[in-house]
C-alpha cells in the first residue's frame, strides 16, 4: 500500500468530504459492530478515511475502494479490540459437539425481531461479536475470516458455532423480558 | 442461507439506523486539517534542512580547501616529493645557523619525517588500482608535509 504526504495534500477536501458522505455510515457500523463502542468506532472510521486519503493508487471502481475500506476499517477495528483488552478477545478452543451443530438449524427465528437480535449481538464477549459480525455482516467466510483474524480456521468455525449459541441464548432472554 | 443471516439480510436497516456521535464530520474534517498542517509543516522542515545543509556545505566547503592548500598537500607523487625535497632543502639552510644542540635535533626530526629506506609506492601491492594508490600516497605524505611545515616554523621560531 503506497501512502503518500503529496497526495494527501493535494485531495481537495470537498472531494474528501464527498467520499466521507458516501462511506463514513457504513465504515461507523463496520466498527461499531466489532467494538461495540460509539466513541472508538467513530475514531476507527475517521483513521479508515485518513488512510485512504493518504493513499497513492486510485481505485478502477468504487466497488473495489469500499471492499478496501472495510478491510481496513476491520484490521483498525481489531487492533483497537486487542488494545482493549486482550481478555475480551480470548478465544477458548473446544471441539465442537454434535449436539451444538444441530441446534441452530433446529431453532427457530420466528418472532425474533432485528432490534433484538442487535440487542443480542451487543450482549456478547467481544470474540464472538467480532466473528458473528465478519461473518453474518460483512458476509466473509470462515478462510477469510481466519486470515483477517489471524486465528486457525478451525477456531473461526468453532467461535461462530458457540457465537451462534450464546446469540439465541442472548434473543431467549430478551424474548422472556417482552 | 441460514435463518439468521436471511434475518439480518431483511432487515439491514434496522441495524444500521442508529445516530452517529453529534459532530462526527466536524471533528474528521479537524483532523484532516491538523493532518495537512503536520504533513506540511514536516515538507517545510525537510525543506529548510536541505537548504540549511547546502548553505552549512557553501560556508565550510572554501575552509576545509584552504586548509588543503594551506598544508601544502598537492596531488601526485611527484609533487609530493618535491615539495618535501624543497622544505628539506630550505630547513637544512635554516638550520645551519642554529646552535649544534638544536641543529642535531632538527636535522634528526627530519630525517625521520623524509627518509625512507624502501620508497612508500614500492612498499604498495601492485594489484592496486591507479586510484586506491593515489590515495594511499596521499594519505602517507600529506602529514608528512604538514610535520616538515611545522619543523620550519619551529626553527624560524629558533632564529628569531
Amino acid at each position: 500500500m503506497k501512502l503518500n504526504l503529496n497526495t494527501f495534500i493535494k485531495r481537495d477536501l470537498s472531494e474528501q468530504e464527498k467520499i466521507y458522505e458516501e462511506c463514513h455510515k457504513r465504515l461507523y457500523f463496520t466498527a461499531m459492530r466489532i467494538l461495540n463502542n460509539s466513541f472508538d468506532a467513530e475514531e476507527v472510521m475517521h483513521d479508515t478515511l485518513l488512510k485512504f486519503f493518504a493513499r497513492e493508487d486510485k481505485f478502477s471502481t468504487n466497488r473495489e475502494r469500499d471492499a478496501w475500506l472495510t478491510r481496513v476499517c476491520i484490521n483498525q477495528a481489531i487492533d483497537t479490540l486487542r488494545k482493549r483488552a486482550s481478555h475480551e478477545m480470548t478465544v477458548i478452543e473446544k471441539d465442537i459437539k454434535e449436539q451444538e451443530l444441530n441446534e441452530d438449524e433446529e431453532y427457530s427465528y420466528k418472532g425474533v425481531t432485528a432490534e433484538m437480535v442487535k440487542s443480542a449481538l451487543n450482549n456478547l464477549a467481544a470474540g464472538y461479536r467480532l466473528i458473528l459480525s465478519l461473518s453474518l455482516f460483512e458476509g466473509y467466510d470462515y478462510e477469510e475470516i481466519a486470515q483477517i483474524t489471524e486465528l486457525k480456521e478451525v477456531t473461526v468455525r468453532t467461535q461462530f458455532i458457540r457465537g451462534k449459541a450464546r446469540l439465541r441464548e442472548e434473543i431467549d432472554k430478551i424474548k422472556c423480558n417482552y | 442461507m441460514d435463518n439468521l443471516k436471511q434475518l439480518i439480510e431483511n432487515n439491514r436497516e434496522i441495524f444500521e439506523n442508529e445516530e452517529l456521535p453529534v459532530g462526527h464530520k466536524e471533528r474528521f474534517i479537524n483532523r484532516i486539517n491538523r493532518h495537512k498542517v503536520v504533513k506540511r509543516d514536516l515538507l517545510r522542515i525537510t525543506i529548510y534542512l536541505c537548504a540549511a545543509s547546502v548553505i552549512v556545505f557553501l560556508i565550510f566547503t572554501p575552509f576545509i580547501l584552504k586548509d588543503n592548500i594551506e598544508t601544502g598537500c598537492p596531488d601526485g607523487l611527484a609533487d609530493y616529493k618535491s615539495v618535501l625535497k624543497s622544505r628539506s632543502s630550505e630547513i637544512y639552510l635554516m638550520a645551519d645557523r642554529l646552535d649544534s644542540y638544536n641543529k642535531d635535533i632538527v636535522i634528526n626530526t627530519l630525517d625521520e619525517l623524509v627518509n625512507e629506506a624502501v620508497p612508500f609506492e614500492d612498499q604498495l601491492p601492485s594489484e592496486l588500482d591507479k586510484t586506491t594508490r593515489s590515495q594511499l600516497s596521499q594519505q602517507y605524505y600529506c602529514p608528512k608535509i604538514e610535520g616538515v611545515e611545522k619543523l620550519r616554523g619551529y626553527v624560524a621560531q629558533l632564529l628569531n
